[in-house]
């Protein structure tokens, strides 16, 4: 016999995990964007969203 | 006279085992090391109840109940989730998240190396456990103690004592698990991959704005895991604002401290002999370790998943940072690629994975929550 606690839980391990990878894929997304904005090049201290240094 | 010798007349065989075990984890705590914040107060109050009639825990005499402070510890810090919750302020104001800023691609291995998480869970049912049991063993995956206590005193408070017992030693044990699963699944010149320094610094804005944007965002899809991101970035917050850092360094160590001392008492408390002397005790720490082994297996195979598609690789070694034992895992990952290239120096890169995994593990709890609870 097929143990039912298995099957939901495969089935909830399945949805939890792509759940959970589709929400950090996004953050991923998001912080990749915000990320540009808001670094700037250690080498010469330029920042890379055009602010000047003086900012 | 009768009266005082009734503690000795009634230990039996499963107290003495019991005092046994908890006097093992205050050595295991002091020769080892083994997290000896939360093992020494867990293995001194596993000595405290199970003394007979011990007046710690509640006791019902003559029909009357006599609350025991341990007892109530457990009901105002863990049934009411303040204790874990009170942990994350501390945990967050203790993070940096700018290496993870720096290396957004990190974030993923946050979520893979959960892997273990879900697929214990699966493992668990086959050993009998009905599913909210299996999520709260399960949990042991998220290489996050607080996180596990959240989750197991929810769906399994009588099996919360095994599970912090593991998921906090299991941490400890970090760099004896994770190696040879790493090895495993990795070539010597996989391995040797270099991570290229980026050169780049992220703004302290950045720093504010990232806890109240990930908040914001992580509560918004995963409501049922608010509490648990919210406590965690507000501590970040604390941390970063940096009109606080009286109140970061307090939540960073007293609050920290004293918390952990309340935590370990109240789990404890819950490891009476007839609780823990069971079977599943033995099951609950052998799927602790397969949690980690799939954790690491997980974010590695990951990582490998996505060279395929990229052009300068990634060392796979830092998808198996991913799993939050922080700084451990951090520090296992770096090493090990200096010890197959001494030039190679991939810890910043290993922090960003680490970090990412402690909002990935938060999450999974979260998303746990959501998907069990209305069974």
């Amino acid at each position: 016999m097929v143990n039912v606690n298995f099957l939901l839980a495969l089935k909830i391990g399945i949805t939890g995990y792509f759940t959970l990878i589709g929400i950090l894929l996004l953050f991923y997304v998001l912080l990749t964007g915000f990320v540009k904005i808001f670094t700037r090049s250690d080498k010469n201290g330029a920042k890379k969203s055009g602010r000047t240094t003086s900012e | 006279m009768q009266e005082l010798l009734n503690g000795i007349f009634a230990l039996n065989v499963g107290n003495v085992v019991m005092i046994g075990i908890g006097t093992f984890l205050i050595y295991l705590a002091i020769s080892k090391e083994y997290e000896p914040a939360l093992l020494i107060p867990i293995g001194f109050s596993t000595i405290l109840v199970n003394i007979p009639f011990s007046s710690a825990i509640d006791q019902w005499v003559n029909g009357v109940l006599h609350r025991g402070v341990l007892s109530i510890f457990f009901d105002i810090g863990i049934i009411t989730e303040i204790f874990p919750l009170l942990i994350f302020i501390a945990v967050g104001a203790m993070i940096d998240f700018g290496p993870l800023l720096e290396h957004p691609i990190m974030f993923l291995f946050g979520a893979a190396a959960q892997f273990g998480i879900f697929a214990t869970m699966v493992v668990a049912t086959l050993l009998g456990f009905d599913i909210k049991q299996a999520a709260s063993i399960g949990i042991i995956g998220s290489a996050d103690g607080p996180t596990s206590i959240y989750v197991a005193g929810r769906f399994a408070r009588d099996l919360l004592g095994p599970i912090s017992v593991a998921a906090y030693s299991y941490m400890s044990l970090v760099p004896i698990i994770q190696p040879p699963v790493i090895k495993a699944l990795t070539t010597k010149e996989e391995r040797k991959i270099k991570m290229a320094p980026k050169g780049l610094k992220v703004d302290k804005t950045a720093k504010i704005i990232f806890p109240i944007l990930v908040t914001i965002i992580a509560s918004l899809i995963a409501p049922s895991a608010a509490a648990l991101i919210g406590f965690l970035m507000f501590g970040n917050l604390l941390r970063e604002c940096g009109v606080l850092n009286s109140i970061s360094k307090t939540a960073q160590t007293e609050l920290a401290n004293i918390v952990t001392i309340l935590l370990g008492l109240s789990i404890g408390s819950t490891m009476t002999a007839d609780k823990f002397l069971q079977p599943r005790t033995l099951y609950i720490l052998l799927l602790g370790v397969v949690a980690f082994v799939f954790d690491t297996a997980g974010g590695v195979l990951f990582a490998k998943f996505l060279n395929l598609f990229l052009k300068n690789k990634i060392n796979p070694m830092l998808g198996a940072a991913g799993i939050s034992a922080f700084p451990m895992s951090a520090r296992v990952i770096h090493q090990l690629g200096r010890k197959e290239d001494p030039t190679n120096y991939l810890l910043m890169y290993a922090v960003g994975a680490n970090v990412a995994g402690q909002i990935g593990s938060v999450l999974a709890g979260g998303i746990l929550i959501a998907l069990v609870g209305n069974l």
